[in-house]
């Protein structure tokens, strides 16, 4: 019996610990939501309570502002998804399927060049992609070298998953005629759906948070990708304005696209999500 | 494939991979080089690079700024490390000792939006609305009830750090968790039965069990984290611009100000290699001692 209630004790305790966590974690954002919805002087007066009427116009004036950036984002990352998970599983299929010599090493070498920190080539890529390529201020200029950032771990998890798909059915096909590249894109790309899915997903999530480099290439307003934008927004609105609802608004606005592509594909979003770890 | 010639092998994997190792070529493999070779040269973008050996180095070195920014990355990294993956193993032992699987299930995916959000978000909220130096700040007006003044944090000499290492408090939201929940949950079902029928309280179950099986997962985030850490300077480029007063410098920063203010590339290169081999570094000796580790345990 005494046992018993012990045991309750600590599943009280655990479950408010989560609880409380949970509370802290989500609690930005809650005040983020409340305090979109201010005019000036409820955001002085009342900073975080919540105030009515709420100001839906807010919303309105943000999205002038922000809807841009997000086709921007979309197009940038859904580039660099789509090149990066095309190129990776090309090269992938062909370290799987063909021999020559010195295969291994060079697949090796393409591997590792994961673990190089992006940091030591920040500066000759600059000047590469800015001065060398004149690419400066282009779409162009963000999508090539992130896509070749992501190729490295691509070739390790698509090559992987090709090399354990069966045996049989590619020779099957090779009988009846079928060359490397028809039988890549009828066997062995539509067998990997999964696997290609979950790939495109984390590339596109990464680079829809990319920051720096966006930042470095890109200098016309009307490229700026969502990262970008928002600060640049929230700094202009708050110096003309002298409060922040309406930048607010737009982080709420530009939040939505990722939380309805989660709520659809939760589950290779989490796949993916936890791959990196056990790859390496 | 035994019936093709090895000649036309050769040929097929060179049209198959020109496309994914050019890319690889051009924008990792050539920077790379570039960078090493920068390092030793007075670059400028007109042409007329002249080599002058360690110059760079020594220019980087002999700043006192540098000294500073290393200072300043070794106590962010360190604690950022702490806090994170304390934060994260924890709340993964809680999911994982949830009775309830239901419950532990929609928590997983509520511990998950933070990631969602777009980062910068997190970060504009922090800098505006959370840490805000101005009364209406959260926490100033938190810390308004006990009397305290209004404090700047992340625009403080004295604080900013400290500001900078609480940013994102309870450090649970992210994917880390996950991670640490898969490994827990790989840990053979017999070896918890036999914990629970020898009767081992719980608490013993996570330091003698638990904890020995995660060590792949705490040493994957000890490597990244450094890794990334010792890269990382968003907070600076986004919130405090490396003030005040350089307290919240880091080398990272100082390398993307010599790349894209000032154009001195050949230092800029040279914190580059310097982050580069301290990376590596920090990465053997931290595969080393997982090593050990692991060896003591069996």
């Amino acid at each position: 019996m005494k046992k018993r209630l012990r045991l309750t004790a600590g599943c009280v305790a655990m479950h408010l610990t989560v609880f409380t966590l949970c509370l802290l974690v989500l609690l930005p954002f809650a005040v983020l939501i409340v305090k979109s919805f201010k005019d000036y002087d409820q955001e002085i007066f009342h900073p975080v309570s919540p105030t009515f009427p709420l100001h839906t116009e807010n919303y309105e004036i943000a999205w002038l502002y922000v809807k841009n950036s997000i086709f921007n984002s979309f197009f940038v990352s859904g580039s660099i998804a789509f090149l990066s998970v095309l190129i990776s599983s090309v090269g992938g299929y062909a370290f799987s399927v063909f021999s020559f010599r010195g295969k291994e090493l060079v697949y090796s070498l393409a591997v590792s060049l994961m673990m190089m920190p992006s940091i030591l080539i920040l500066t000759s890529k600059y000047v590469l992609v800015s001065v060398s390529l004149g690419l400066q201020d282009s779409f162009a200029g963000v999508i090539l070298p992130q896509t070749a950032g992501l190729i490295p771990f691509g070739l390790l998890l698509l090559r992987g998953y090709f090399d354990a798909l069966p045996k049989g059915l590619s020779e099957a096909a090779e009988i009846d005629g079928a060359g490397t590249l028809t039988q890549f894109i009828r066997i062995a790309l539509p067998l990997s759906v999964p696997m290609v899915t979950t790939l495109f997903l984390m590339n596109f999530m990464t680079t829809w948070n990319d920051y720096l480099w966006p930042l470095m290439i890109l200098r016309n307003e009307e490229k700026f990708t969502i990262p970008i934008n928002l600060q640049s927004f929230t700094d202009a609105f708050y110096k003309t304005n002298q409060y922040y609802a309406p930048a607010l608004a737009g982080y709420v606005i530009v939040s939505v696209p990722m939380l309805v592509l989660f709520g659809f594909t939760s589950r290779q979003f989490i796949q993916g999500m936890t791959a990196g770890a056990f790859k390496m | 494939m035994a019936a093709l010639g090895k000649k036309n092998q050769w040929l097929k994997s060179f049209v198959w991979l020109f496309v994914p190792l050019g890319f690889l070529c051009v924008f990792c493999v050539y920077p790379a080089v570039s960078a090493v070779c920068t390092s030793f040269t007075e670059w400028s973008p007109r042409g007329k690079t002249s080599f002058v050996l360690f110059d760079n180095y020594k220019a980087v070195f002999s700043d006192p700024v540098f000294g500073k920014a290393c200072g300043n990355m070794g106590i962010l990294v360190f604690f950022g490390m702490i806090t994170g993956n304390a934060a994260t193993i924890l709340l993964a032992e809680l999911l994982f000792n949830m009775k309830e699987k239901r419950a532990a299930k929609a928590y997983r995916y509520l511990f998950l939006i933070p990631t969602l959000v777009p980062g910068m978000v997190s970060v504009l909220l922090w800098k505006n609305v959370i840490f805000a130096g101005t009364e209406e700040g959260l926490v100033n007006i938190l810390l308004s009830v006990f009397g305290v003044k209004p404090n700047a944090w992340y625009f403080s000499e004295r604080w900013s750090k400290f500001a900078i290492v609480m940013t994102n408090f309870p450090w649970v939201g992210g994917i880390g968790f996950l991670i640490y929940l898969s490994g827990l949950q790989a840990i053979p079902e017999s070896c918890i039965e036999a914990a629970q029928l020898d009767g081992v309280t719980t608490w013993k179950r996570v330091f003698y069990i638990d904890l020995p099986f995660l060590l792949g997962q705490i040493k994957y985030f000890f490597v990244i984290g450094l890794v990334n850490g010792v890269q990382n300077f968003d907070f600076q480029l986004i919130v405090t611009d490396g003030g005040p007063n350089n307290s919240t410098i880091v080398p990272g920063y100082m390398l993307y100000m010599k790349t894209y203010g000032y154009s001195k590339l050949g230092e800029a290169s040279a914190i580059g290699v310097t982050l580069f081999v301290l990376t590596f570094a920090l990465t053997l000796l931290a595969n080393g001692i997982a090593k050990r580790s692991k060896e003591e345990i069996a």
